[in-house]
């Protein structure tokens, strides 16, 4: 941004300095030169000759003469003036010149001066901006470790809770099994098993408990055909409420609802 | 990536594994339970109308048949008496009952309507038939009925009852309105022996004599329609085979061949009579067909070949020969008359019947604790010995084959004996003044 202002800067300056010099040349131009030649070109009259007149005429002649030779002393004087002064204008000019020869070398080296600093700076950025993309490089490859360690570790815990949730499964299921067994042979003692049933009927029952093992209700889901072993059924699992259920209520979940199979292969010995 | 993925789908899977844990119904299967009987409360009968003596305990009798058909256990009298809210017709406390581990009650009333007949009324309840506490009746009712009858007919309305409720309970058909004939042998001082062909209830009440004589009588067997009664009687000094119509006393002579004339037993379609004719030998089974007369002779030999009996079907008779020795029971096709035995057990098995539905076979048996009835199991042979005493004889399947009656000794004179045909049940008949011999089951009543 700097750079583009002092470039700015340093055009318009520019600029302004040569329409400088371009009217000041315009100005110099040799204006006297346009004089002499107007005063030359004025035609002489001279027909009558009279001594009296000739003198008056010579001495007039003369006057002229020596006006006229005056005049051209004062023109050369003035030439010469002007000469002297487009010299010096000149001269001046040359110095203008110089100076501003001089300004825009000062310009340049400025300029130079500049566009190394630039160069420079941008060589500063530059290692800066290496540096700090290999400062993040660095964080990046920490960062990724420390992730691939935290991954590790997250396995490690979730390969842990897995076991854990193995092992929680496993006691679950031994508390299942009991539970299920303590359910079955509590219904079982209060099932008055019909013994003249035909062979190979069930029936199915759809039991929902209370978490203090209560039955709440007893469905007939699948009739066994059999009114009796229908009625027996129903009748043991009523008798038998409460049942014993797990007190832990997210096992107790499991024990929510039963649907019980009952299938009379004998009786408890 | 892949990772994330992975993530995922355990998520999910987790997610899915919670979802049925909280919705999962669990399948439990039961396939024992107890061999015990059903517990019931009789309530006893509430009286309606005048404060006048009811002839019969209606509700004590249907209690009596269901504790002796040794499938019932009743609740203590005096609990189910002491349950106030038990007014017929006014709602049910199920609470009050399910406490008493009941699962059926019996409520009733009886009315002396003024025209001399009673009104009773009962109702049997499944305690948890619907859901919820103290419900109407009606909700809770398995039956629910009333009837008008005469006096002397109560006791067979309590036996009626009582097979409805056994009926709805247990499945089977009740045998309480059912008799059993037998011989009744009174040998009283001074007097000459009698013997009465006798039918009564089946718990012994309302004896009718079918016949009179002062010699032996024996093998009583019931016509399958419950109508007439074949038997043996001696007396005229010698066996013969007669039948009687129970309900008009009409007798007829059926056979009367030289020796033995036994064992009379009717074929399941009423048209045959199955009989051991010894004709002078040793006894020989036959078939006589009432209607022509025909006589046709099943076993030849040397060997004694005595007390036929039908199966269910009537294509086979079972019955005792000593052809192998020792008294056993046979079994003869009669399509093709191939005898084949049927009992190995022991070194005497006798008088054999098939249950109803041909499952189990009911005889006598002798071990070193003498006479007693014994099952054999036709489908897996398992021979289960029912009674202890030792003196038994003539067991007789009751029609649902649900129990067996049987003659026994008891003090110094014959008694009948009912067990149930798992032998899980055993009563005695109240004795008569006698000593009882023989019994036969009637088939049900049509």
């Amino acid at each position: 941004m700097k750079n583009r202002n002092a470039f700015l800067i340093s055009s318009i300056l520019h600029i302004f300095l040569l329409g400088i010099l371009i009217v000041n040349f315009n100005f110099s131009k040799p204006k006297p030169i346009i004089m002499a030649a107007h005063e030359a070109s004025e035609p002489i009259h001279a027909i009558t000759v009279d001594q009296t007149k000739i003198d008056q005429q010579i001495k007039h002649l003369k006057n002229i003469e020596h006006r006229k030779k005056q005049a051209e002393e004062q023109r050369i004087k003035r030439l010469q003036r002007q000469a002297q002064q487009a010299a010096q204008k000149t001269k001046q000019e040359e110095q203008k010149l110089a100076s501003l020869d001089e300004k825009r070398r000062q310009y340049e080296a400025k300029q130079k001066q500049e566009k190394a600093e630039a160069i420079r700076r941008e060589n500063a950025e530059k290692t800066r901006l290496e540096s700090l993309k290999k400062q993040r490089e660095a964080e990046e490859l920490e960062r990724k470790m420390r992730a691939e360690e935290s991954e590790m570790l997250e396995k490690q815990i979730k390969e842990e809770q897995k076991q854990l949730a193995l092992a929680q499964a496993k006691r679950w299921q031994t508390e299942i099994d009991k539970y299920t067994a303590l359910i079955t042979h509590a219904i079982g003692r209060h099932w008055i098993q019909p013994d003249n049933l035909t062979e190979d009927i069930s029936c199915v029952l759809l039991i929902k408990l209370s978490p203090s093992g209560e039955v709440i209700d007893v469905n007939l889901v699948t009739s066994s055909g059999d009114s009796i072993l229908d009625r027996s059924a129903t009748n043991a699992v009523h008798k038998a409420s409460p049942l014993p259920v797990p007190s832990d209520p997210e096992l107790f979940a499991k024990f929510r609802e039963i649907r019980l199979k009952v299938k009379p292969e004998g009786y408890i010995i | 990536m892949k990772h994330q993925l992975l993530k995922w789908l355990l998520i999910g899977y987790f997610f899915c594994q919670n979802i049925t844990a909280a919705y999962a119904v669990l399948d439990l299967e039961l396939t024992k339970g107890v061999d015990s009987a059903i517990p019931i409360a009789i309530v006893p009968f509430t009286q309606h109308g005048q404060n006048t003596k009811i002839p019969v305990d209606v509700s004590d009798i249907i209690g009596q048949d269901l504790v002796n058909s040794g499938r019932f256990s009743l609740l203590d009298k005096q609990l189910s008496n002491s349950n106030a809210n038990t007014n017929y017709s006014s709602k049910i406390d199920l609470n009050f009952w399910r406490r008493k581990n009941v699962e059926n009650v019996v409520t009733g009333a009886i009315q002396l309507l003024g025209d001399g007949n009673y009104k009773v009324m009962y109702t049997l309840f499944d305690l948890y038939k619907s859901r919820g506490n103290d419900l109407a009746v009606e909700n809770q009712a398995i039956i629910r009925q009333e009837f008008t009858v005469k006096s002397q007919q109560l006791r067979s309305l309590a036996h009626h009852i009582s097979d409805q409720i056994y009926q709805a309970l247990t499945g089977d058909k009740g045998v309480f309105s059912t008799q059993i004939a037998y011989v009744l042998v009174r040998r009283d001082p001074g007097e000459p022996t009698q013997y009465l062909l006798e039918v009564s209830d089946i718990d012994g009440y309302n004896p009718q004599t079918i016949m009179r004589s002062n010699e032996p009588i024996m093998s009583p067997s019931w016509s399958p329609d419950g109508k007439k009664m074949a038997y043996v009687s001696f007396e005229n000094k010698r066996p013969r085979v007669y039948i009687s119509e129970l309900a008009t006393g009409k007798r007829q002579m059926v056979t009367s061949f030289p020796g033995i004339n036994g064992a009379p037993a009717w074929s399941p379609d009423s048209k045959q009579l199955a009989l051991a004719l010894s004709k002078g030998f040793n006894p020989n089974l036959y078939i006589l067909d009432l209607a022509t007369k025909k006589l046709t002779q099943l076993t030849t030999g040397l060997a004694i070949n005595t007390e036929p009996q039908w199966t269910p079907g009537g294509q086979s008779l079972l019955f005792t020969s000593d052809r192998g020795g020792t008294p056993q029971i046979y079994r003869i096709n009669l399509a093709n008359k191939v005898i084949e035995r049927v009992t190995y057990d022991g070194r005497y098995n006798t008088t054999a019947s098939l249950s109803p539905d041909s499952k189990i076979m009911v005889f006598l048996h002798r071990t070193d604790r003498g006479f007693n009835i014994a099952t054999l199991n036709t489908e897996n042979n398992n021979l289960q010995v029912l009674t202890q005493n030792g003196f038994e004889e003539s067991p007789s399947f009751a029609p649902n084959g649900r129990m067996i009656v049987y003659a026994t000794q008891y003090g110094d004179h014959g008694v009948l004996g009912i067990v149930s045909a798992d032998g899980r049940i055993k009563l005695r008949l109240p004795s008569k003044n006698g000593s009882v011999q023989e019994p036969a089951w009637s088939p049900f009543r049509q």
